[in-house]
């Protein structure tokens, strides 16, 4: 976020001014905060969000942090509130992978999909970390917000593995129950490792890879 | 050390070290039943019958013996794949080789059903440098699974990245185990094993074929037509 340099306006009182960020209005400076505290989140996890620690992040004295928020249940909501948002944005757009282009867009769905998640996650790693991060620290409203909106990536897998086996003629005794956590955790390892090391991890290398063991295990075309 | 007098089989006198393998047992228990918070020095030697120094006589803290204790399961469960891994993953059908290496792993999960859920398990209740080691434990069964990989390919392993690959390796047959723990009753070993032979079985394995590497598109560009994916 673009910030003007902080430049110290005389005071009445004449005591050294306090250094804070300049003057935002308020819905600007309440996404500066979520940013702030989704930095913490990554950093500490969901205990180190606290309104003083929020304030200090975001270069702003406590008071500020107040007129955004009442306190730190509803920042900790407004926060779960927009990445979940963020992150079904994304679902949105994988639930999307392979559509419309027959059988050769059900082909590249797996590489689609996979694709979305991972530079969604290389785009947003803050963001992309709620998944992993653990939970037992963050007031109920907001765990289960969260929890939910990670249970969704799984249904939006569960979704396009039916797509997929349909189109490419897999067969129909395929057990979709065992499938589908297992390329949850597989698409989960993915996006870990490029979120813990994207330079040696980027996400094309991990599409990539997903490429060529589809292109060797390939399947004949669909049959109808 | 002081052990009560009282003859019971948990109470007696125990050489060290197997006095030391009982308290990793017990607390092995405890983390099975509650998780890693119930594992305290004082639970655990109330669970082994003994006094609390006892315990602190073989552990520092109960960091310590959190950490030994993963240090024990993850070198018996490291010492299980590694028995099986290389084996299983031989032959020349893939399906059929995937399948068995798949049993084989699943057996020894369930023969140590308590060592696996615990390294398993989210780690975030468990400290830090514990949740480092599973890290390096998995890194080490995905190496061997990298190595079992280039075997089975050969030099049709040359345009593939086996490292990621065994890493999603890794972590589907976690996922397995984890399937197989949690509800054991709908999830039977048979289950997933007939699972990987009706996937693998319905893919004409042409592994033959190997593609170019360093082949990477972004997706959304242009792709030569015909090329799969």
């Amino acid at each position: 976020m673009n910030r003007p340099p902080d430049v110290a306006r005389p005071r009445a009182s004449g005591r050294p001014r306090r250094r804070y960020a300049a003057r935002l209005p308020v819905p600007a400076r309440t996404e500066q905060l979520l940013d702030a505290a989704l930095e913490l989140v990554g950093e500490s996890g969901f205990d180190a969000v606290r309104m003083q620690a929020v304030a200090r992040r975001g270069g702003v004295t406590r008071p500020v942090v107040y007129e955004c928020f009442g306190g730190r249940a509803e920042l900790l909501a407004a926060l779960i509130a927009r990445e979940a948002t963020h992150l079904r944005t994304v679902y949105a757009e994988m639930a999307r992978a392979g559509d419309g282009e027959g059988p050769k867009g059900a082909r590249r769905l797996p590489v689609q999909a996979l694709a979305t998640v991972l530079a969604a996650a290389a785009r947003a790693p803050a963001t992309w970390r709620l998944l992993y991060v653990a939970l037992d620290t963050l007031p109920d409203g907001p765990r289960q917000e969260l929890a939910a909106a990670r249970a969704e990536l799984t249904e939006v897998i569960r979704d396009r593995f039916a797509a997929y086996a349909a189109a490419l003629g897999l067969p129909a005794d395929l057990d979709a129950e065992v499938a589908v956590p297992l390329l949850r955790a597989m698409v989960d390892v993915a996006a870990q490792r490029v979120l813990l090391d994207p330079d040696r991890y980027p996400p094309e290398r991990m599409t990539a890879a997903l490429r060529a063991v589809l292109a060797a295990l390939s399947p004949p075309v669909s049959r109808p | 050390m002081s052990d009560p007098e009282d003859g019971s089989p948990a109470r007696r006198r125990l050489a060290p070290a197997d006095r030391r393998e009982a308290l990793l047992d017990r607390a092995l228990e405890l983390v099975a039943e509650s998780g890693a918070a119930a594992v305290t020095m004082q639970a655990v030697a109330r669970a082994a019958g003994v006094a609390r120094p006892v315990v602190y006589d073989f552990f520092a803290d109960r960091a310590a013996l959190l950490d030994a204790l993963l240090a024990r399961e993850e070198t018996r469960a490291l010492t299980d794949v590694l028995s099986v891994a290389p084996r299983a993953l031989t032959g020349t059908d893939l399906g059929d080789s995937v399948t068995r290496a798949l049993e084989a792993f699943l057996a020894l999960v369930l023969r140590r059903p308590t060592t696996w859920r615990v390294l398993l398990s989210p780690s975030a209740a468990l400290p830090t440098e514990v949740g480092t080691r599973i890290e390096q434990g998995r890194e080490k069964i995905a190496g061997v699974i990298e190595t079992s990989i280039r075997a089975v390919l050969g030099g049709r392993a040359a345009g593939l990245d086996t490292e990621v690959v065994a890493l999603a390796v890794v972590a589907a047959g976690e996922a397995a185990a984890r399937l197989v723990l949690t509800a054991p009753e709908q999830f039977p070993p048979a289950r997933l094993t007939r699972f990987t032979s009706t996937l693998l079985g319905a893919l004409p394995l042409q592994l033959g074929t190997p593609r170019q590497p360093g082949t990477a598109r972004q997706p959304g560009t242009a792709r030569q037509p015909g090329t799969a994916l």
